[in-house]
């Protein structure tokens, strides 16, 4: 197992060092900051970026859409998709309504939500309904995998409903609820930073990234890009952190 | 009062049971012992109330409580050996009772060391054993018991009858307990009824000699009922 994870980094650190070097042949190539700017003065604008007035509440307020987003999605998604799960009827109900969100390209959504919504709050929404599908879904297969077996003996235990819920749905379910919000992070986080490019908010790593497109500094855009990355990384690894602690039972480790 | 069925009809795409009637005596346990696909579970399904009888009544069973030993153990997977007994006691009970019960049940059952492991870091056998101690864990009147036996080996499936009987005689609870190895029916059962193919019929009923636990498999009795038992399943 050890010499796997070990084999399993060097494999991953190869895979980063390949794309710096086809970045940096790139720029070399093609010589000219204003089209591919070097690797090495990029990450230094990441630095200066990140001691820059104004970096916390440009990717303060990215963040704070993005947890708004994700915790509307995050609610809704799993209340909606218990339900779609247990209720047949209301899973056909609900299955156009998801199928028409998914359809509909993000674009469109952020024109509307543009002339809807304040400039603050179109990220906000445009996050809330990429990620919402992703997280009823898996919520409501989920509850569709769970062991009738299980259900069938709390119920003959007379075990009270709300304790089915919390004891025998949830933990069953937790396994499809971290693969779902960590898809919808994935996603969100890119819906956020378009809602912010084109909503131009007054706060934001998008409306920022929009301000360095218009100065042709492509350094700071891919800049801006790499922290967007860093952030996205991030909170992968915080919900993929806290996924050991819910299926532990599976090793018993 | 003995628990009655009078009657009983009950068709899926075929009659299971078709004007069937059976009695079975209290604070005993009966083994109702049928051949594959004759309707064992079914009838401890239209017992336990999970399902109903399309025809027929049930005397008896009214304001009864029942525990099901289900055929796979039916164990949570997320929680421990402890939890999954106090899973189903009552809230009714303070926390610590409801712990003290869960422990005692799991020191009769001689599973002290693995309260705190998982069902996936059992073996078949412990995790049944959990499954039967979950059973004597609720003050019920009726266990209900569907091949919890089936699959394991000889050896565990005598240890368990050991350990089931073991328990049993602190309350002498109505037992219901339906297989298809006549073996686990003449160690365990104070009365064997057998069953013929669906439509279910009663062949026979026998009653062995001497109490459960202390019936000797190699005693000349024991391997006349056997025979005798064997017969009726082949009719």
């Amino acid at each position: 197992m050890k010499n796997f994870i070990t084999k399993k980094r060097t494999i991953t650190a190869a895979s980063i060092l390949l794309m710096l070097v086809v970045w940096k042949v790139l720029a070399v190539i093609i010589d000219s900051p204003f089209i591919i700017p070097h690797p090495e003065s990029t990450f230094l604008a990441v630095i200066k970026l990140c001691t820059q007035k104004g970096f916390l509440a440009a990717a303060g307020s990215t963040i704070l859409r993005g947890l708004a987003g994700f915790l509307v999605s995050a609610v809704l998604g799993l209340f909606t998709g218990i339900l779609a799960g247990i209720s047949p009827g209301f899973n056909t109900f609900i299955t156009p309504m998801l199928v028409a969100i998914r359809s509909v390209p993000v674009i469109a959504l952020i024109l509307l939500a543009l002339i809807w919504f304040n400039t603050g709050t179109v990220p906000i929404f445009v996050a809330f309904l990429t990620m919402f599908p992703f997280i009823c879904t898996n919520v409501s297969d989920g509850i569709k995998n769970v062991d009738p077996g299980l259900i069938e003996m709390a119920r003959f235990y007379r075990v009270d409903k709300g304790r089915i819920l919390t004891g025998v749905y949830i933990p069953a379910i937790m396994p499809f609820i971290i693969s779902g919000a960590s898809s919808a992070m994935g996603i969100g986080w890119r819906a956020i930073i378009i809602g912010e490019v084109l909503s131009q908010p007054e706060f934001g790593i998008g409306t920022n990234m929009q301000t360095a497109q218009t100065f042709l500094n492509v350094e700071a855009v891919i800049a801006w890009t790499l922290i967007a990355v860093l952030i996205s990384f991030v909170f992968e690894k915080l919900i993929r952190w806290k996924e050991h602690s819910f299926t532990h039972w599976k090793t018993g480790s | 009062m003995s628990l009655q069925i009078n009657n009983l009809g009950k068709s899926y795409n075929n009659p299971v049971f078709k004007d069937f009637s059976i009695t079975f005596p209290e604070d005993a346990i009966t083994c109702v012992l049928g051949p594959s696909g004759c309707g064992k579970t079914t009838l401890l399904n239209i017992i336990g109330g999970i399902i109903p009888p399309d025809e027929g009544s049930l005397t008896g069973f009214e304001n009864k409580t029942f525990s099901y030993v289900f055929q796979e153990p039916r164990l949570l997977p997320w929680k421990t050996v402890t939890e999954n007994i106090e899973f189903v006691l009552s809230r009714d009970l303070h926390a610590g009772e409801r712990k003290k019960q869960a422990e005692k049940l799991i020191r009769q059952v001689k599973l002290e060391g693995y309260a705190g492991y998982y069902p996936a870091q059992l073996s078949g056998g412990m995790r049944q054993r959990v499954s039967i101690a979950r059973a004597f864990a609720i003050p019920s009147d009726i266990i209900l018991m569907d091949e919890p036996l089936k699959g394991l080996d000889v050896a565990l499936k005598q240890n368990l009858i050991k350990w089931f009987l073991h328990i049993w005689k602190g309350d002498r609870r109505t037992v219901i307990f339906v297989t298809h190895d006549v073996d686990e029916a003449l160690l365990l059962g104070d009365r064997i009824v057998v069953l013929s193919q669906a439509p279910a019929k009663i062949i026979t009923q026998v009653e062995p000699e001497g109490p459960a636990g202390n019936r000797d498999s190699d005693s000349d009795l024991f391997k006349a009922t056997k025979e005798k038992l064997i017969k009726a399943l082949d009719k």
